[in-house]
């Protein structure tokens, strides 16, 4: 059974497809989330958002696009927005999202070109580091980068052209040491 | 560092950055599938025919007294943070501070009780032919409970959290109960609790904290 057979067995009310359906595809959905939030607990959590988005919603997917762009713009927007929350209440309540920037711009806390290129990644703004990690650490085309993300695909390229510029430029003076 | 060696590195760095350990699936699905039986109207078809009753006569005896010790951890006898420190009023500290908790779990298991042995008693008439009547709101105010109870600060046992996850999902499920439930509904309730094994793993958790109880 293709995703779409699946689809159609789940709008019919079938329990055991939608089960089906989910174990296709939640792995990597989990593994995604967990790339860009780096939290176990939120990953589980932004999946569970995911996949009751998207059962509840499964009527409004037209097939325009494939179940999987559209599941992992799904997918995007909870993390996007579960991210956007917390940030909120830590910087309201801490300011623990400001004291982990500093920490991170301190070159001698990542001497190894490997570790500053961690660091820097972790800084990008989220819209020039979304596209870096699905095309250049998870493998995503930027046509399906363009469907995740809501963007036109001369957007996704202009970003991780953006994303990829700034990270050189960041590690330009790691590399220069070696 | 040019384009091709920032890309390697990146390609490279995706093999140990963030790298996801194994996915609970399990958990997650049973998860979500409470968060769909409980959203209003929502649920799969199948669910419909399901209806988790049982009976749980025996769990109202005592309920209030075992409260503070479902909510502390075995493994951590004394410590953390429901261990209690006199205070110079002579009440424990935490008790104090968790008090109002306290009195949210009782209350909570309390009604939960009182849920089952009526719905319970009502899938006996059921079965003898009667018709009855459900009332969801209850059982919809207590899987709010529930969840404000799994969401809590305070050390739950570890059973305990397992086992409100189970009754989270035997009340999403009787949320979605028709008002009149048909007999072959009915006949599936046993079913749907035995497979969670709710009940016996109720009385012997309740047992193992209170062994005065029968």
């Amino acid at each position: 059974m293709d995703d779409k057979e699946l689809i159609a067995a789940v709008q019919a009310g079938e329990r055991e497809a939608a089960r089906r359906l989910y174990d296709r595809h939640a792995a990597r959905v989990y593994r995604l989330i967990y790339r860009m939030t780096g939290d176990a607990g939120l990953a589980e959590e932004y999946t569970q958002d995911t996949f009751v988005k998207v059962f509840n919603r499964l009527s409004q997917f037209r097939g325009d696009s494939a179940f999987t762009t559209w599941l992992h713009s799904v997918a995007m927007s909870a993390v996007l927005t579960g991210m956007r929350k917390l940030r909120r209440l830590r910087t309201r309540e801490t300011g623990l999202l400001d004291a982990e920037t500093v920490a991170a711009a301190t070159p001698d806390d990542d001497p190894h070109l490997r570790e500053r290129l961690r660091a820097e990644l972790e800084r990008l703004p989220v819209r020039l580091r979304l596209p870096v990690v699905l095309h250049d650490v998870e493998g995503f085309t930027h046509r399906e980068i363009a469907g995740i993300l809501g963007v036109p695909e001369g957007t996704s390229k202009a970003r991780l052209s953006e994303g990829r510029a700034r990270l050189r430029v960041a590690l330009a003076s790691v590399a220069a040491e070696r | 560092m040019d384009e091709r060696e920032l890309e390697q590195r990146l390609r490279k760095l995706g093999e140990e950055w963030r790298v996801a350990p194994e996915p609970p699936l399990d958990r997650m699905w049973a998860r979500i599938e409470g968060r769909i039986h409980a959203a209003p109207g929502g649920g799969w078809r199948w669910t419909r025919r399901f209806l988790p009753l049982a009976a749980m006569l025996v769990l109202g005896f005592g309920i209030g007294q075992l409260v503070p010790s479902l909510l502390r951890s075995p493994a951590e006898p004394g410590t953390g943070p429901l261990a209690s420190a006199p205070s110079p009023d002579g009440v424990p500290v935490q008790e104090a501070v968790n008090a109002p908790f306290v009195g949210v779990a009782a209350n909570y298991l309390e009604r939960v009780t009182a849920l089952l042995v009526t719905l319970a008693a009502q899938s006996a008439e059921s079965r003898r032919g009667e018709s009855v009547e459900y009332s969801t709101a209850q059982a919809r105010d207590l899987l709010v409970t529930t969840r404000l109870m799994m969401d809590a600060p305070e050390p739950l046992d570890p059973r305990l959290r397992v086992l409100l996850e189970d009754l989270e999902l035997v009340l999403a499920q009787i949320v979605q109960l028709p008002s009149r439930p048909s007999a072959p509904d009915v006949s599936l309730i046993d079913q749907a609790l035995d497979q969670r094994d709710v009940l016996p793993r109720l009385r012997v958790f309740l047992a193992e904290h209170n062994p005065s109880l029968p």
